[in-house]
């Protein structure tokens, strides 16, 4: 005899269970792995992860049995062997990067919780690659080798000019080598972000009161309707597979951060204020793997994380001294970069504040060359880091902060100045903007994009112009 | 499902009729197994711990068990239920571990902390019964989702769980009826 709750009972069950695919499973071992390859290289392992023990990785003694049934179900598929095994360890499964603007200071981006292998292992150096295209080199979106793509990889939506009829969107991969994807985004779009599951992007179009969001799936180029957000900033896809987005907006006079679907349903409303505790503010949010929390923060405060329903589930410390900070990304899976400022002095400087509470640390105990801080900041796979110091008008410059906690100017591509802006940096990968002119006043005719290697120092063309990009998700 | 609740397929060489093939043990081929079952496994475990990477993680360890253990698998076709009861256990002890760390530790992670993304995939009602099952013991929650979901006999769920196949009944029984009336207030 059937139970009268039968049916409803399968249904859940079918529902709960239909989420676990076994694309979602390859990245979980994925991430697995990787926590693994921390605790066996001697990689920083000693914050509480905030998730508890689900985060805790496993004993090392599964790695190699780990690796036999991987190689073994690697083997029995007989998928493309190293190509696919390299790239697919490269890659990351919960990515999230905003896309990087171009026409000012990198923005501070918000992806999700890398692990610090995963920021250290993105590409240094890419090695022969029979699957990628000659550098410059572009290929049709039906010729992508889409199991390939992951760490390394970029959107890059270059600028229309005025008149221009559409834009395109290409997929570069790590040689340089680029596929179309699509040539028929409205003028003037610009990329804002790679979807966290790697399958689309999210561009934007149209003049600040009647802005539109909408979607191209990478397979296909198509590009759904998406909905119009009037006066708003695209602040992230949630997590894990980013099937909503958080935008802040001023509809009414009052910035404030909402979430729609997709197709432009409200979704959620956040409070415009906590409380007791001062304003949200809502232009950064950093979700957590799980896409349960968020962290952002309170302007005059603190970090805070803040539940999906909007409810505060912590306010963390801040630096003494200091009015607010804000998050700008994750800086291993358990601590995210944050930058605290001083506006009666005039500067910024970056912290790390764990996730799961306490202290947050100075990333680096020097103020810069310039006069108004550390802006953001990279890890690089040398153990060194990538420090952004700003300074007025657009002006500054970057500094590597060495091992041993001392600063040295970056030594960039030759020729070009030592305040030409970064405007993409992916692994050890970073994309200057170069243009023969600067300041504050003027306009600026010409930009390249050049992309160099921080480690090797290689140095190559992106393209001419300017263009929005978005690295690989997961990939800082 | 079907996958689920299936044995072990193990394929061997062609063999005349008659031939005689047990008189050497069949290997386990791992990699057909971990291909095959891993999703299944994995889904049953995300019904029992709610959490995907922990899932994952018991059933990696479940295979791991299985191939450091295999010699002692008289039947190949037995590999699927030891890694059903191995699932199993690996789920309790990391709930064990769960509630021992709660006790212990402030943890910032809501109960059952779901992401927009989940709130989008799940209906209202397929959430509300999910929160009902959470609600029941864990050994009811276990009949019932090898029970419903898994497609399992009394029998194999009485292997899987090593309880007897009257305890299934009855577990599976209360569970349904504690289901009902909890849905039914909610109405």
């Amino acid at each position: 005899m059937t139970h009268p709750i039968e049916d409803r009972l399968r249904e859940a069950y079918q529902a709960k269970t239909a989420q676990l695919t076994e694309h979602r499973l390859d990245q979980l071992a994925e991430r697995r792995e990787r926590g693994l390859d921390d605790l066996l290289d001697g990689a920083p392992t000693g914050e509480l992860p905030v998730l508890g023990f689900e985060e805790v990785p496993a004993s090392p003694r599964h790695r190699w049995i780990a690796a036999g049934l991987a190689a073994a179900a690697v083997v029995a598929l007989a998928v493309g062997a190293t190509a696919l095994v390299a790239n697919r360890l490269d890659s990351h499964p919960q990515p999230n990067p905003p896309a990087t603007q171009v026409t000012g200071p990198p923005a501070p981006s918000s992806t999700p919780a890398p692990s610090p292998s995963a920021s250290r292992t993105a590409p240094s150096a890419v090695p022969a690659q029979p699957l990628y295209l000659p550098a410059g080199q572009t290929g049709s979106r039906g010729e992508v080798p889409w199991f390939v793509v992951g760490s390394g990889w970029r959107l890059v939506l270059p600028s229309t000019g005025a008149g221009a009829a559409a834009a395109s969107l290409y997929l570069y991969d790590p040689a340089g080598g680029r596929y179309l994807i699509t040539d028929r985004l409205p003028a003037g779009a610009t990329l804002l972000a790679w979807s966290p599951d790697g399958t689309r992007a999210m561009v934007s179009s149209g003049s600040s009161d009647a802005f539109r969001y909408q979607e191209v799936t990478l397979h296909s180029g198509e590009l759904t309707s998406g909905f119009a957000a009037p006066l708003s900033n695209f602040v992230s896809y949630t997590q894990p597979k980013g099937l909503a987005v958080l935008v802040a907006e001023n509809p009414n006079g009052t910035r404030r951060l909402v979430r729609y679907s997709l197709g432009g349903h409200l979704e959620h409303t956040y409070a415009t204020e906590l409380p007791g505790q001062g304003k949200l503010y809502p232009e950064n949010a950093l979700y957590l793997p799980d896409g349960a929390r968020f962290v952002s923060s309170l302007i005059p405060g603190p970090l805070v994380l803040m539940s999906n329903d909007g409810r505060l589930v912590r306010t963390y410390e801040m630096p003494k001294g200091y009015e607010f900070c804000i998050p700008v990304k994750w800086w291993t899976e358990t601590s995210v970069l944050e930058r605290c400022a001083l506006p009666a002095m005039g500067f910024d400087a970056l912290y790390l504040q764990p996730i799961s509470g306490g202290a947050p640390t100075l990333l680096t105990s020097e103020k810069g060359r310039y006069e108004m801080g550390y802006r953001n900041a990279w890890p690089i796979s040398n153990g060194h880091t990538l420090l952004e110091n700003t300074a007025g008008c657009d002006n500054g410059g970057y500094d590597i902060l060495l091992e041993d906690g001392t600063t040295r100017p970056l030594r960039g591509p030759a020729g070009l100045p030592s305040n030409t802006p970064i405007v993409n940096v992916d692994g050890d990968l970073v994309t200057f903007q170069h243009s023969d002119a600067r300041g504050c006043a003027g306009e600026i005719p010409h930009y390249q994009l050049i992309d160099y290697n921080l480690v090797t120092g290689a140095t190559s063309k992106l393209l001419d112009g300017t263009a929005t990009l978005a690295s690989w998700p997961g990939d800082l | 499902m079907t996958v689920f609740s299936e044995g072990v397929r193990t394929p061997g060489p062609d063999r005349e009729a008659g031939e005689q093939v047990l008189e050497a043990p069949v290997p386990l081929d791992l990699a057909a197994l971990y291909a095959a079952h891993r999703l299944p496994l994995a889904r049953f475990a995300l019904l029992l711990v709610d959490d995907m990477a922990t899932a994952e993680d018991v059933v990696h360890d479940a295979f791991i068990a299985l191939q450091q253990h295999q010699s002692r698998l008289r039947d190949p076709a037995a590999a699927v239920g030891y890694l059903r009861t191995t699932v199993v256990n690996n789920c309790r002890s990391v709930l064990r571990k769960r509630q021992t760390v709660r006790r212990h530790l402030s943890l910032v992670r809501d109960s059952h902390a779901e992401a927009a993304d989940s709130e989008l995939l799940l209906a209202a009602t397929q959430q509300e019964v999910l929160a009902a099952l959470r609600r029941l013991p864990r050994r009811q929650q276990e009949v019932l989702a090898l029970r419903y979901w898994g497609n399992l006999s009394e029998a194999e769920i009485a292997e899987a769980l090593g309880i007897s196949r009257g305890a299934v009944k009855s577990n599976a029984s209360r569970g349904m009826d504690k289901l009902e009336a909890m849905l039914g207030a909610s109405r």
